[in-house]
C-alpha cells in the first residue's frame, strides 16, 4: 500500500513527465482498441460479404491443380482443375453433421459483342426479311435509311473538316458508299434484291458508324436453384428467377446499369447522385465531364429514333429550350448542357420522353443473348442464353466486387468450358490420326525443317484434273448450295433449332449435377466455426480419396479474403512503432526521474530500504501508470467505437462497401478488445521501467550523498 | 574455247534470265540484296500467291497447348483476292460444323450456327482459337502493307536465305506491327517469318516449309501456296498450331459465294 502510495505522490510531483509518459500510453490504447475494433469489424463484416454472396463458407477444388482458385481475383479462368463426380461428393458432405448446404459452382468470364448500333438495326433488318415479315421489314428498313442520313449528314460535316489529301482511300470510298446508300434509288430498289443491299450495308456502311459495344461479363455457372436458396444476400430486383431446372442468366443489377443502360442515361443517373450527395456542375469536374460525353456523343440518342420518335422529341426538346431549332442532333446537344437549376426538371424530361423511345438497356429481361466463351481447351464457344432478370446481393449493391458477379446456369456453364467429352475426345484423335502430321519441337524445329536432311519442298500439283480437285471438297459444290429465305424460326434439323430447343429444357437435378464442374460451395450450419467445417471436410476428403483441396472462405475468395491479414500488418507495425517510441520516451523520462530521486532513493536505502523494495516500488509506479493512462486511452477508444457503431460510418467507395458488408460501417469491440489493450499498455510500460529499476537498484546511501555534495 | 566460254557465260547467267525468282544453291552464301531488290523479291513473293481468279483449299488446324487437350479443326477456305474476299467454313468437329468466317473488304465477320449470330471481329482475330490469323489463309499483300528493309544474307539450319524486316505501313490495320523473314535464296518462297508487336515484343514465329505450286488459267501463270506452316506462340511457350492446306483448287467460284447468306445455308 505504501508503495501505491509513494507512486501516486511521484505521479504528481513530476507532472511533466507524467504528462509525456501518460499521453503517449493514451494514445496507444486508444489505437489498440479502435485497430481492434476495425480489424475485428472488418473482418467480420467482409466474411459476411464473401460467405454469403459467392464463396459459401468453404471451398472445394481439384487438388493438385496449377492454380489455386481465387474467387474474387483475376478475370478469366484460371487453370483451378475440373470436379467429375459432384453428385458422390455432394452426397458425403451432406451427411456431415457440420454442413448446412453443398453447390456446385464454376467461375469464368465470357464477352458479349454487342456490334454498332447500325450493326444491330441491320441484323433485326436482315431477320424480318428472312422471316418474310413485310411490316417489320418496313419499318426497320425506314429506321435503317435514317440512321444512313444522319451518317451521312455527319460525315459530310466531317468531310469539311479534313484535309482532302490525307484521307484514308478506306475513308474516301466510304464516304462515297455512305452517299450512294442514302440515295432514294437504293431504297427503291431494295425489295428486288434485299439481301444484296443488306450485304452493302453491312460491308460498306456500318463500318461508318463507329462504336462498337463489348460487354465483359463474368459469372458464376451455378445450379441457379440451389444458389438462390444457399446464399441468403441473393436478391432479384428485376424479373423472375431461373425457372428450376432451366437454362438462363441472371445479370447483376450493379452489373446491368454499369454495362447494359444506355450510356446517356448513365451518366444522367450518375450526375443525379453525384448532385444528391451535395455536389455542384459548377466545381464538380467529373460531373462536367460527363455532361461533355453526353453534349458530344448525341448520336446515342438520335441514331436510336424512327421517324416518328425524332418528331415527338424535337417537339418536346423545342418546348424545353424555347427554340426553333429543328435539327435534332443541335437540340440534344443543347438539352444535355444541364446547370444546377435545370437538372432536375432535364432529368425527368428525359425518362418521360426520349428513354422509352430508345433502347434503354442493350439487353433486357427476357431476350435471348449471345455468350461467347473462350474454353479452356483453347475452342471459341458461342451460347444463346435467356436473360430473365436482375439480381443484387443485398447491402452490397454498390459494390464493384460483388457487382462484377452475374449468374449462369450450369448447362450453358458447361457449354461455355467446352470441356472435352469422351467423344469429343474420340473425334480429334481420329482427325489427328488423318492427317498425318508429325508433331515438332519448338527447340529442334529449325533444324528438322531446315538443317542437314531437311529442306523446302516444292510439289508442282498443276497436273490434278479437276475432277480430283472437286473431289476435295467435302461438301456439295457450293453452286448447289444456293440460299433460299428461310423464316426465322423454323430452324428445321439444324444447329441452331437444336440450340432453340435447349431454351426451354427443363434439366432434371441428376443432369445438372451429373456434368463437370470446378468447385464446390460448402455452407456450414448457423455456429459451426470454419475451422471445425474445415476440420470435417479435411477428415471426410481423405477417408473418401476425393481428390479435392479444401479452402477456407479467406484462402478461396483471393486477394481480398488475404486483405485483412495487410490490415492486421499494418496495423501491428503502427502499434509496434507507437510502442518503440513510447518505450525509449518512457525510459528516458524514468531514467531523468531516477537521477533527480538519487538523494530521496539514497535516503531510503540508508533508513533501511531493500534494493528489492526500491524495485518494487518502480514496478508499482510503472502499473499505476499503465493503468490510470491505459484506462483514459481505453475510455477514449472505446467512446469513439461506441459512437461509430452507432451512427455508422459513409463506405466511402465501392471497395469500402465490400468490405463494410454494405453502405454504411458500424465498428464494434471484441469482448477480448479491452484486456489485450490493457495488458499491451503495461508490458510496455514494466519494460520501459526495468532499465531506470535497475539504474534506482544500485544508488547506495554514498552516493546519494555524495550526489548532494 | 571461245565457245566454251560463251556458254559457261550463258549457263551462269540462265537461272536469272528464265525466272524471276532467284536460283542460287541453298547451300552457298548468295551475294546481298540491293533494297530495290529487296522490295522485287516481296513483291514477287506477292503476286506469285495472288490468284487473279478463284481459290479454294482444304486446311486442316491443330492447335496444341501446355497441359491442355488439342484444339483440330478441319476447314474450307476460299479466297476471290480480286474482290478482297475470304472465307473460312468449318468441317470437323461436329461441334464446329458450319461455323465460319466471312472477310469482304475490311470487314471480318464470325457466324455460329448454333446463336445464328454474325459478329464483326478484328485483324487479330484467333481463328478458331488457335495461333493462326486471318492473313494465314489470305493473300499476301507485304509490298502493299509493309515498308521494307533488307538485313543480309542469313543461315537458316543448314540452308542460306535472304532475311528482311518489314514495318507495317500508316494507316494500315494489320495484325502485326513489324515482321521479320527469312526467304528461300532458291525458291524465293518464306520460310521463316517473327512477327512483333506494337511494343516490339515477339508474338510468333512461323515456318513455311511446304509450299506447292499450280498453273492457274485464270491468272495464265503458276500460282504458290504454303502447305505447310508451323506456328510457334512466342507468348505462351510451348503453344504451337499447324496447318496443313490441302487440294488446292484454283477454279471459278460460284458469284454468290462470299454473302452471309451463303454460309448460313451450309449449316441449315
Amino acid at each position: 500500500m505504501i508503495l501505491i502510495h509513494i507512486a501516486l505522490r511521484n505521479l504528481l510531483t513530476h507532472k511533466v513527465k507524467s504528462a509525456i509518459v501518460g499521453g503517449l500510453l493514451v494514445f496507444a490504447a486508444f489505437l489498440i482498441i479502435v485497430g481492434l475494433s476495425l480489424i475485428s469489424s472488418i473482418d467480420s463484416s467482409m466474411s459476411k460479404s464473401i460467405v454469403n454472396s459467392v464463396a459459401a463458407h468453404i471451398q472445394l477444388q481439384q487438388k493438385g491443380a496449377k492454380d489455386e482458385l481465387s474467387i474474387f481475383g483475376q478475370m478469366g479462368s484460371n487453370e483451378i482443375g475440373y470436379i467429375h463426380n459432384f453428385p458422390e461428393i455432394r452426397k458425403a458432405l451432406e451427411a456431415l453433421p457440420e454442413v448446412a448446404a453443398v453447390v456446385p459452382q464454376g467461375i469464368d468470364s465470357s464477352i458479349v459483342f454487342g456490334g454498332n448500333v447500325l450493326d444491330v438495326k441491320l441484323e433485326a433488318l436482315r431477320n424480318a426479311v428472312k422471316a418474310g415479315d413485310k411490316i417489320q421489314t418496313d419499318v426497320v428498313r425506314r429506321h435503317v435509311r435514317r440512321m444512313v442520313a444522319l451518317l451521312d449528314d455527319e460525315l459530310k460535316n466531317l468531310k469539311g473538316f479534313t484535309d482532302q489529301e490525307k484521307m484514308s482511300d478506306d475513308m474516301k470510298s466510304g464516304l462515297v458508299d455512305v452517299t450512294q446508300a442514302n440515295q432514294p434509288a437504293f431504297w427503291d430498289s431494295f425489295d428486288q434484291d434485299p439481301y444484296s443491299h443488306l450485304e452493302f450495308l453491312e460491308n460498306k456502311i456500318a463500318k461508318m458508324a463507329i462504336g462498337e459495344d463489348m460487354l465483359m461479363l463474368r459469372y458464376v455457372g451455378t445450379d441457379t436453384e440451389r444458389f438462390r436458396q444457399v446464399f441468403d444476400r441473393f436478391e432479384m430486383v428485376d424479373g423472375t428467377p431461373i425457372p428450376p431446372g432451366q437454362r438462363g442468366f441472371l445479370f447483376n443489377k450493379f452489373t446491368y446499369e454499369e454495362q447494359v443502360k444506355h450510356k446517356t442515361a448513365r451518366r444522367l443517373d450518375k450526375i443525379r447522385d453525384r448532385l444528391a450527395e451535395g455536389a455542384k456542375v459548377a466545381t464538380d469536374e467529373e460531373i462536367k465531364q460527363w455532361i461533355k460525353l453526353n453534349r458530344t456523343q448525341y448520336k446515342e440518342i438520335t441514331f436510336q429514333l424512327d421517324d416518328v420518335a425524332t418528331d415527338a422529341v424535337k417537339a418536346a426538346l423545342q418546348a424545353e429550350l424555347a427554340s426553333q431549332e429543328t435539327d435534332l442532333a443541335k437540340l440534344v446537344d443543347a438539352f444535355m448542357d444541364v446547370n444546377d437549376a435545370n437538372f432536375a426538371k432535364r432529368y425527368a424530361l428525359f425518362y418521360k420522353v426520349i428513354a422509352p423511345k430508345i433502347r434503354l438497356y442493350g439487353i433486357r429481361v427476357g431476350d435471348t443473348m449471345t455468350i461467347n466463351g473462350f474454353s479452356q481447351s483453347g475452342y471459341a464457344t458461342t451460347v444463346n442464353v435467356k436473360m430473365f432478370g436482375t439480381f443484387r446481393f443485398h447491402g452490397l449493391d454498390r459494390s464493384t466486387m460483388a457487382g462484377a458477379f452475374n449468374i449462369l446456369d450450369l448447362m450453358t456453364y458447361r457449354d461455355l468450358l467446352g470441356y472435352m467429352t469422351a467423344d469429343k475426345k474420340a473425334e480429334i484423335a481420329k482427325l489427328q490420326a488423318e492427317s498425318g502430321v508429325k508433331e515438332l519441337k519448338r527447340d529442334s524445329a529449325e533444324d528438322e525443317l531446315f538443317g542437314k536432311g531437311g529442306g523446302e519442298v516444292v510439289e508442282d500439283t498443276s497436273d490434278a484434273t479437276p475432277a480430283q480437285a472437286a473431289a476435295a471438297t467435302p461438301t456439295d459444290a457450293p453452286a448447289a448450295a444456293t440460299p433460299t429465305v428461310v423464316a426465322a424460326g423454323n430452324g428445321g434439323t439444324g444447329a441452331k433449332a437444336f440450340a432453340k430447343s435447349l431454351e426451354s429444357h427443363v434439366y432434371s437435378q441428376a443432369e445438372i449435377d451429373g456434368g463437370v464442374i470446378r468447385n464446390i460451395a460448402i455452407m456450414l450450419k448457423p455456429g459451426v466455426d470454419v475451422k471445425d467445417g474445415m476440420i470435417a471436410v479435411n477428415r471426410l476428403i481423405d477417408e473418401n480419396k476425393f481428390e479435392l483441396k479444401a479452402l477456407d472462405w479467406r484462402a478461396a475468395s483471393g486477394l481480398v479474403g488475404n486483405f485483412i491479414g495487410v490490415i492486421y500488418a499494418v496495423l501491428a507495425f503502427s502499434i509496434f512503432i507507437i510502442f518503440l517510441v513510447s518505450l525509449v520516451i518512457i525510459n528516458n523520462s524514468l531514467v531523468m526521474s531516477t537521477l533527480e530521486r538519487t538523494r530521496e532513493i539514497g535516503t531510503m536505502r540508508a533508513i533501511g530500504a531493500q534494493r528489492t523494495e526500491i524495485l518494487w516500488m518502480f514496478v508499482v509506479e510503472a502499473f499505476v501508470m499503465a493503468i490510470v493512462f491505459g484506462a483514459i486511452g481505453c475510455a477514449f477508444g472505446y467512446g469513439l467505437v461506441a459512437y461509430f457503431g452507432h451512427f455508422g460510418l459513409l463506405a466511402g467507395n465501392d471497395f469500402m462497401v465490400f468490405l463494410s458488408g454494405g453502405p454504411r460501417f458500424y465498428p464494434a469491440l471484441p469482448p477480448w478488445g479491452l484486456p489485450v489493450a490493457m495488458l499491451a499498455v503495461m508490458i510496455v510500460t514494466l519494460i520501459s521501467t526495468l532499465y531506470p529499476a535497475w539504474l534506482a537498484m544500485r544508488i547506495t546511501p554514498l552516493a546519494a550523498m555524495q550526489d548532494s555534495e | 574455247m571461245k565457245y566454251f566460254l560463251t556458254a559457261c557465260l550463258f549457263l551462269t547467267a540462265l537461272p536469272a534470265w528464265a525466272d524471276d525468282a532467284p536460283a542460287a544453291a541453298a547451300d552457298v552464301q548468295p551475294a546481298p540484296l540491293t533494297e530495290p531488290e529487296a522490295l522485287k523479291w516481296i513483291q514477287q513473293l506477292d503476286d506469285r500467291q495472288r490468284n487473279s481468279g478463284d481459290y479454294k483449299t482444304v486446311v486442316y488446324i491443330e492447335r496444341k497447348e501446355r497441359n491442355k487437350n488439342d484444339v483440330v479443326f478441319d476447314a474450307l477456305v476460299f479466297r476471290r483476292d480480286a474482290d478482297d474476299k475470304l472465307m473460312i467454313l468449318f468441317e470437323a468437329p461436329k461441334s464446329e460444323k458450319g461455323k465460319g468466317y466471312l472477310r469482304v473488304d475490311k470487314n471480318l465477320w464470325m457466324y455460329d450456327p448454333t446463336t445464328g449470330k454474325w459478329e464483326r471481329r478484328t485483324e487479330r482475330e484467333k481463328i478458331g482459337g488457335t495461333d493462326s490469323r486471318r492473313a494465314d489463309f489470305d493473300e499476301s499483300r507485304l509490298a502493299e502493307e509493309y515498308s521494307i528493309k533488307y538485313e543480309g544474307p542469313e543461315k537458316l539450319g543448314a540452308m542460306w536465305t535472304h532475311k528482311m524486316t518489314l514495318t507495317l505501313k500508316k494507316g494500315v490495320d494489320a495484325a502485326y506491327a513489324k515482321l521479320v523473314l527469312w526467304l528461300s535464296t532458291t525458291s524465293g518462297n518464306t520460310l521463316k517469318k517473327q512477327e512483333f508487336a506494337d511494343s516490339g515484343k515477339l508474338m510468333r514465329t512461323t515456318y513455311t516449309p511446304k509450299w506447292a505450286k499450280k498453273f492457274s488459267p485464270s491468272k495464265k501463270g503458276d500460282v504458290w501456296t504454303p502447305k505447310e506452316i508451323r506456328i510457334f506462340d512466342e507468348v505462351e511457350k510451348g503453344n504451337s498450331t499447324t496447318i496443313l492446306l490441302k487440294e488446292q483448287d484454283l477454279n471459278a467460284l460460284p458469284a454468290n459465294l462470299f454473302t452471309k447468306a451463303w454460309l448460313e445455308s451450309q449449316s441449315r
